[in-house]
């Protein structure tokens, strides 16, 4: 086996390990992100309510073993939001599944001051199976949490009585934060701080890319044209 | 390998590498800006096949035989070198290269060996597709979640940002690398800048899995000799993302 071969069978282990190891980790091997659907509001702005989906809850059960839940993801069925668990950082002492739901609230806790909520409010619930059991939460939950095309510059989570700010990273439509709590998840604009995304699509540049692309496209035509021209004409 | 070049193709592989990597922040910047993604892909695309004509317009490493050694390349698809041996930046140079790049003569049906070579890129991108297939099954991970509306224009875009990658980084880079630093040594290093170009816009925690991808499409152009048989991986692993995890 060549050294060559021996780097591409590197590769191919490294990629089934990295997917494997990292299964929140974007499996795109090139810049062309996937186009998100258009938000689904629980309550939408009048000039989107009449083309609004109500958005989706989700729910799943994890088998525990050995105490602890395995690795998994609960998700509503539109996508908008996604936790994933990892092994063993959900339990319930006297359960034997745990059942997440997740459920967009239509009774969300007032926003702190001054903040407006953006987007929907989504409530992550989780009991012990059978018997309505309670659920711990030990470590981090990873959570992509999709937010509709308008700023924001926080994303908290509620519970004891209280919304608590969140570390995160913004990788639009969706922002990524860990969770060490279960309850109300929401974005929120701030007035007084920076906003943190702007989904508002800039025309101007799209309309200046479908040109450049054209003509560029144009170009190779005309290339790959003459070329076909010079070789018949050189072969006959 | 193909190709063998006649002086130092140090710039272009500077100016490639570096002009990637600009290209791939200032797209993250823009696409944190809340820009349409498909448009800006497929602009992200077609920059990257300018710089690779640069590139190669700058060095002197064009190939002048197939990757079977067998039939010289058509004296009009190989630009024309300069007296001292540097092929000219002209306009007409920059934009030739990337198709030749891609494919030695557009002007012919591919051969038998070109044929196996993109049938095996075409498994190499399947069989980069296993891992997120045994993810969905498992139930590990959600299915992805896309617009189906919107697929056509994303798959454009796809189109010409894996292919634009391939002709830069496997086309370009890989050959004149390897001609310096040996095949292994430009195998690596160009899965690298694949992996390194993808992080302003997916974070690090995409590298291991791209540098991975990297090595094994670098593999494939060491084996083949095929930039189109590195495309096709390439493509068929992106396209498989929209319906896998």
């Amino acid at each position: 086996m060549t050294g060559a071969a021996r780097l591409g069978l590197a590769g191919l282990a490294l990629v089934a390990l990295a997917r494997l190891a990292l299964p929140g980790a974007p499996p795109i091997y090139d810049s062309a992100p996937i186009p998100a659907p258009p938000y689904n509001y629980a309550s939408p702005p009048p000039d989107l309510r009449s083309s609004n989906k109500a958005p989706a809850s989700g729910s799943k059960t994890f088998r525990l073993v050995g105490g602890g839940n395995q690795v998994g993801t609960a998700e509503t069925a539109d996508q908008q939001m996604v936790v994933y668990f990892n092994e063993g950082i959900l339990t319930s002492p006297g359960a034997t599944t745990i059942v997440v739901k997740i459920e967009p609230a239509t009774d969300p806790p007032p926003p702190p001051a001054p903040s407006a909520m953006v987007g929907n409010d989504y409530r992550i619930t989780a009991l012990g199976e059978p018997g309505d059991l309670p659920v711990t939460l030990k470590g981090s939950a990873q959570v992509l949490l999709q937010v509709p095309p308008v700023n924001f510059s926080s994303v908290r989570i509620y519970y004891d009585s209280a919304w608590h700010s969140l570390a995160m990273t913004v990788e639009p439509p969706r922002v990524n934060v860990a969770l060490d709590h279960l309850g109300d998840l929401a974005a929120f604009e701030d007035p007084t701080a920076p906003y943190q995304h702007s989904g508002t699509p800039v025309n101007w540049l799209a309309i200046v890319d479908s040109v450049v692309i054209a003509a560029a496209l144009l170009v190779i035509v005309v290339a790959v044209v003459r070329r076909r021209r010079a070789a018949k004409s050189r072969d006959s | 390998m193909t190709g063998r070049p006649t002086g130092s193709s140090l710039p272009g592989v500077a100016i490639a590498a570096g002009g990637l990597l600009a290209l791939a922040v200032v797209r993250a910047r823009l696409q944190a800006g809340g820009v349409p993604a498909v448009p800006l892909s497929a602009g992200y695309g077609l920059a990257i096949l300018a710089l690779a004509g640069l590139a190669a317009s700058r060095t002197t490493a064009v190939p002048r035989r197939r990757a079977s050694g067998s039939q010289p390349i058509p004296a009009e698809t190989a630009p024309t070198a300069a007296p001292g041996g540097r092929t000219p930046v002209t306009p007409g140079a920059v934009l030739r290269a990337p198709v030749g790049e891609l494919w030695r003569t557009p002007t012919r049906v591919p051969d038998r060996r070109e044929r196996d070579a993109l049938l095996l890129g075409v498994l190499l991108g399947l069989a980069l597709l296993l891992p997120g297939a045994l993810l969905l099954l498992s139930g590990a991970i959600p299915r992805g979640a896309g617009l189906a509306a919107a697929f056509p224009g994303w798959a454009g875009a796809v189109l010409v940002v894996a292919t634009a990658e391939e002709v830069l980084i496997r086309g370009v880079l890989q050959p004149r690398l390897a001609t310096t630093a040996g095949a292994e040594s430009a195998i690596v290093a160009c899965a690298l800048l694949f992996a390194a170009i993808h992080v302003p816009l997916y974070g690090v925690q995409a590298l291991p899995l791209d540098l991975g991808a990297g090595l094994l499409i670098g593999w494939l152009r060491q084996r083949t000799g095929s930039v189109a048989a590195c495309a096709a991986a390439h493509l068929v692993a992106d396209l498989g993302g929209w319906f896998l995890p």
